[in-house]
Order: structure tokens, then sequence, then C-alpha cells
């Protein structure tokens, strides 16, 4: 399964997809940060509009 | 024509286009030094044998460019706080002194890249080499980027000031995120790749 250039050809399999994982589970914490920093800034954005929308609805409006 | 909020917050982001803009930038960045940090951690787990880094690489070298990164950090921010406060004079010293340090960095980096060189290290020899030319070198580009950068704001783009004072402090502002990022990017790859 592994290339014998990058893990050398002694390397087990295991080694290999242990070492896989490892590097997925860098890459996915890295990218679950800055999607959960979007996700914050979105919802951030939704409760700004949300309170933008009430202070400019005129008084005694309904909907 | 006028590009709203350029200079102004506005109300639903909490920020400024242009700082927004920056933020958006270095999520994208984050995502490319990630991908790099995610190969490094693949490559030392997956490897038979793994070089002790810090015989290899110049430690003391990375030890004093850190600490001038930070100092231009520190400095970058009190600029911050010059160009709001409408001091362009501290400003523009402060920002020179912090692209110069800059300088110094990427002059200390190149010093100490010849000594590698010059002793025979190649991005070839192996996986670690390799990964610690391709970080390195991609964030002494990032490093020049800013460098330029800072050049013009305390330079020819500090005519700003006197015109448009906000969007001049929304620019050195972003400038001043940029530059912490890079500083950041580099004390992890400071611990990455010459302490671990």
């Amino acid at each position: 399964m592994s290339c014998p250039v990058c893990f050398n050809a002694a390397a087990s399999d295991d080694t290999v997809r242990h070492s896989i994982n490892l590097g997925i589970f860098v890459l996915m914490g890295v990218t679950g940060v800055v999607l959960a920093g979007f996700l914050r800034f979105v919802m951030s954005i939704v409760r700004r509009s949300a309170q933008a929308g009430l202070q400019t609805r005129p008084s005694g409006a309904e909907s | 024509m006028e590009i709203p909020y350029n200079a102004t917050v506005r109300p639903d982001t909490g920020v400024t286009n242009q700082k927004l803009g920056m933020w958006l930038f270095l999520a994208s960045e984050v995502m490319l030094f990630g991908s790099l940090f995610s190969s490094y951690a693949l490559l030392r787990s997956g490897a038979m044998t793994w070089p002790d880094q810090s015989s290899i690489v110049n430690v003391r070298l990375a030890s004093v460019n850190t600490l001038v990164l930070i100092a231009s950090s520190v400095l970058i921010v009190r600029s911050v706080a010059a160009a709001r406060a409408g001091n362009t004079a501290a400003f523009r010293r402060m920002m020179a002194t912090t692209a110069l340090l800059g300088i110094v960095f990427l002059a200390i980096k190149s010093f100490e890249y010849r000594g590698e060189l010059a002793g025979g290290l190649r991005p070839s020899m192996s996986n670690f080499v390799g990964l610690y030319f391709v970080m390195t070198f991609l964030h002494a580009v990032h490093v020049a980027g800013g460098v330029l950068v800072n050049l013009f704001l305390c330079g020819p783009g500090a005519a700003t000031a006197r015109t448009d004072a906000a969007r001049f402090t929304g620019r050195v502002e972003c400038a001043a995120i940029y530059w912490n990022f890079i500083d950041v990017v580099w004390l992890v790859m400071f611990v990455v790749l010459y302490l671990l």
C-alpha cells in the first residue's frame, strides 16, 4: 500500500495507516477551526441583522 | 465611485470590508500552512527513522529570528495605536522599524540558508529537509510581502493619512493583522521544525 520512496520500503502498512490518519486529523482539525470561525461569523451576522431590523422597524409595526 | 464600508464599520458584519477581506484571506492562508503541517505530521509519524532536527538546522539563528519577529509584532501594534491617534510621525517611525526588523529576519534567514546549503543540505536529501526548506521559504516569501506593504504604508502610502485618515487607519490595521499572523505561523514553525 505504501510508496517505498516516501515511506521507506521496510515500513509496515500499519505504520503508514497510522501516519495517514494523523495527517488527516491534523488537516481536519485546521479545516474544522476555519469552518467553525466561518460558522460563528455567519451566526454573528444573523444576530446583528436581526438587531438592526428591530432597531429600524417603526414602533407599533406588527410584521 | 465610493466603495461602501471601506472605512466605516458595516452594521451586520461588525467590521469594515477591508478587515473582512483580510480575515477571509488569512482563512485561506491557514489552510495553506495547515496542509503543510499536516504533511509534516503524516511524513514524520510514518517514517521509520527521523533525524535529530536540532542537529541539522541552526536553532540559535532561528531563536534570534523569533525574537526579531516578536519585537516587530510589538512595534506594529504600537504603530497602529499611533495611526489611530493621528500621530503620523510616530507611526512612520515605528512602521519603518517594523519593516526593518522584517528585513533583518530575511537577512538572518538567508544567512542560515547559505550555511545549510554550503554544508551540503538539499531538499532532496530527506523528507524533513524537504519540508524544512518548503515551509520556511514559503514563510519567508510571506514576510517579504509584508515588508513591502509595511514600507509602502510608512512611505508613499502615508499620504493617505492626510486625505482620508479613517481609510488609512484601516489599512494599517489590516497590515498589522497580517503581520501578527505571519508571526504566529513562525512561532508554530519554530517549535515544529527546530525544537521537536
